[in-house]
């Protein structure tokens, strides 16, 4: 029995020796399988010491999960006209002033139907109903307004705004947007004590659901009786027709970015943009809302390297990875602070108040072995505080660390910085102010016959919003941050 | 000359041992592991009075490791220091049987040179012990000290390896330049010298 190997040619001389060769070749392709896994055995070893993990044990960061939401989705919109009698005044027409009431109403139902899949129209004030779009198309005319009972009793209903109803409408239907149309005329009464608490009561699920309120204010030129002014000593009300302007109010239950919707396309009528260059205190506007923060940036990976301001990219040994969710920054330096600036318009509601304060969660390991090779080594977690200065601008925030403290050179150290919003701006309501007429001025303000007359209980009734979206406040994860860096002298 | 320096060398070893020794010792002991403990001397002291141990602990570092960090950095102190301290007093020790003594109470006149080189060793023993206490980037312990304990540290080293320069200046300088160094002339003549 032979077998011959000529220039790798196997010469076969029968049915044996074809079974041996066959063995020896079964023998010869485990070997080398052996000889592979034995390799890649070695190889692997080998790789998961020499390129092991530098970093400590620690918990990862709770990071909310991607949400599910379709933002493309859209919902059904309610609209609530405020069909007291003292509206029609902004239906008629007046000499004095430019009437924003008739086009700006007119937009807000276009923009309206743009924004849900079906908008429903409703009335409050003196009638509280659903109506019909054939009468909704004449809320800016007298008609819409008239009362058909008695003019006592008209004037009656009229003291009485009636806002909180529909503020209880809005928290049952958390999947819509809201749009109220109104003078805003509260009387004291509505907004103390019990009554105060029928208004909190749904605006605390409102911003427990995490809607925003838009408030968007506009003077416009008036010709109509304003009732239901309290009097001197507070023994009756008056009524008021020398009024030739007088500020109207549109107020937006939804999410941000519905208000925003909205807000632009009535910043762009052109009769409101004429009317902002004559007086730029004809408009006004502020959000308000519980949570400032649309998203966590981790969830979304919009932190890059980019973030990491004063540490160049382009360094020794400086690498930016995704661990999970969490941003990982690793270098090398000299540098004894660091600045991370995020932009504020990736994770705040446009034009809302904003974040005023931010709370850091910080935690801090050090490693007396830079290079990591020193197995007896061990991370230990530091119980240093203050580490991370925040710096809060119109556009950016940055977070600045180790500015106050004095890190030891020659270590490696390995940060995990939280970032909480603590507490939510509230500067833009002030503007409504100078619209705002108190109960107690309400009768001087009468007598001094003002053409503009401003409207009852107004910051009575925002700041009531405001503190109640202040009550419902939670700190909101905005992102988590890391740094793990050798520190050199 | 070569006879005299040798016969005056063994007083000069005799001079220095009396420091040089418990400081081999103290140097030895340091870089012995933490665990181990030493024959001769205590190390606990070194770290026990100089380490700041609040800032170990802050940073969340292991206090154990910390001084043994801390020994290995005070050990290679002293290596340095004993030696710069052997350098000059050597050199002070066999370059005093070179100076131009020839007439009675002309060494006196070398007591400035003595100072001067004296001067030059404290310089020295201040520039290493700064060089790895505060200025260096060798010995990443140097940051568990405070400064006052580190201004303590250089002070005593200071002092240490100046008395050590000092006595064995005394004994081991040539007979005839004695009067340069302060106190060795009170000492008896040695006839064999």
């Amino acid at each position: 029995m032979t077998i011959n190997f000529y220039n790798n040619n196997i010469e076969l001389v029968d049915s044996e020796q074809f079974f041996l060769l066959g063995l020896i070749f079964k023998n010869l392709i485990f070997m080398r399988l052996k000889i592979k896994l034995l390799f890649i055995f070695f190889f692997s070893i080998f790789t998961s010491s020499a390129f092991s993990v530098c970093e400590p044990d620690f918990k990862m960061p709770e990071i909310p999960l991607v949400s599910e939401e379709n933002k493309n989705l859209k919902n059904k919109v309610y609209v609530w006209y405020d069909a007291s009698l003292s509206m029609s005044g902004f239906t008629k027409s007046q000499s004095e002033g430019v009437n924003l009431f008739g086009p700006l109403i007119n937009e807000l139902q276009r923009a309206s139907q743009s924004l849900g899949t079906e908008t429903s129209y409703n009335t409050f004030g003196s009638r509280f109903e659903t109506i019909e779009e054939d009468r909704a198309s004449l809320v800016t005319t007298a008609a819409f307004y008239t009362c058909t009972q008695s003019a006592q009793a008209c004037a009656s209903k009229d003291r009485i705004n009636g806002i909180n109803k529909v503020f209880n409408v809005a928290k049952k239907n958390t999947d819509s947007t809201v749009i109220i149309v109104t003078d805003l005329f509260l009387s004291t009464s509505e907004t103390l004590a019990k009554n105060a608490e029928r208004i909190k009561s749904p605006l605390r699920e409102i911003f427990n659901d995490g809607k925003s309120i838009g408030v968007f204010g506009i003077s416009s030129s008036y010709n109509g009786k304003i009732s239901g002014i309290p009097t001197e000593g507070g023994e009756g009300y008056s009524s008021y027709s020398l009024a030739t302007k007088r500020p109207f109010f549109i107020i937006v239950i939804g999410d941000g970015q519905d208000i925003n919707f909205i807000k632009s396309k009535l910043e762009d009528n052109q009769k409101l943009q004429d009317s902002l260059a004559e007086d730029p205190e004809s408009y006004k506007f502020t959000m308000i809302t519980s949570n400032v923060v649309t998203k966590n940036l981790n969830t979304e990976k919009m932190i890059s390297e980019k973030n990491l301001v004063n540490i160049s990219s382009q360094s020794e040994d400086y690498k930016f990875k995704y661990l999970d969710n969490l941003p990982v920054y690793q270098f090398k330096t000299s540098e004894k602070d660091y600045e991370i600036k995020l932009k504020n318009s990736d994770f705040i509601v446009k034009g809302s108040n904003g974040v005023e304060k931010y709370k850091i969660e910080e935690h801090l390991w050090s490693l007396r072995d830079p290079s990591c090779k020193d197995k007896k080594k061990k991370w230990g977690k530091s119980t240093r505080e203050n580490l991370v200065k925040t710096q809060i601008s119109d556009d950016t925030l940055s977070l600045i660390f180790f500015e106050d403290t004095k890190l030891k050179w020659g270590y490696r150290w390995f940060m995990i910085a939280n970032i909480y919003t603590e507490k939510n701006g509230s500067s833009s309501q002030d503007q409504f102010k100078s619209w705002d007429l108190d109960d107690s001025n309400a009768a001087e303000h009468l007598q001094s016959e003002p053409k503009f007359f401003k409207t009852l209980n107004l910051m009575n009734l925002v700041e009531m919003i405001n503190d109640v979206a202040n009550e419902e406040f939670k700190p909101t994860l905005v992102a988590s941050i890391a740094l793990n860096f050798e520190l050199e002298k | 000359m070569i006879l005299n320096i040798l016969k005056t060398l063994p007083w000069f070893i005799l001079g220095s041992a009396i420091f040089a020794v418990p400081s081999i010792l103290l140097i030895g002991a340091l870089f012995a592991p933490v665990d181990v403990e030493s024959s001769f001397l205590g190390t606990e002291w070194v770290a026990e009075r100089f380490m700041n141990l609040d800032g170990i602990l802050e940073d969340g570092q292991d206090p154990a490791s910390a001084t043994a960090d801390f020994n290995y950095m005070f050990a290679w102190l002293n290596v340095n220091l004993l030696i710069s301290t052997i350098v000059i007093s050597l050199g002070w020790a066999i370059g005093s049987h070179f100076l131009n003594i020839d007439e009675p109470g002309k060494a006196k006149f070398f007591a400035i040179t003595w100072i001067i080189v004296s001067g030059l060793l404290v310089g020295i023993l201040l520039l290493v012990n700064y060089a790895i206490l505060l200025w260096g980037d060798t010995f990443y312990a140097a940051q568990d000290i405070t400064t006052a304990s580190m201004n303590t540290m250089v002070l005593l080293t200071t002092i240490y390896y100046g008395l050590m320069h000092w006595l064995s200046c005394v004994l081991g300088t040539a007979r005839q330049a004695r009067s340069a160094v302060l106190f060795a002339n009170q000492l008896p003549a040695r006839n064999y010298l």
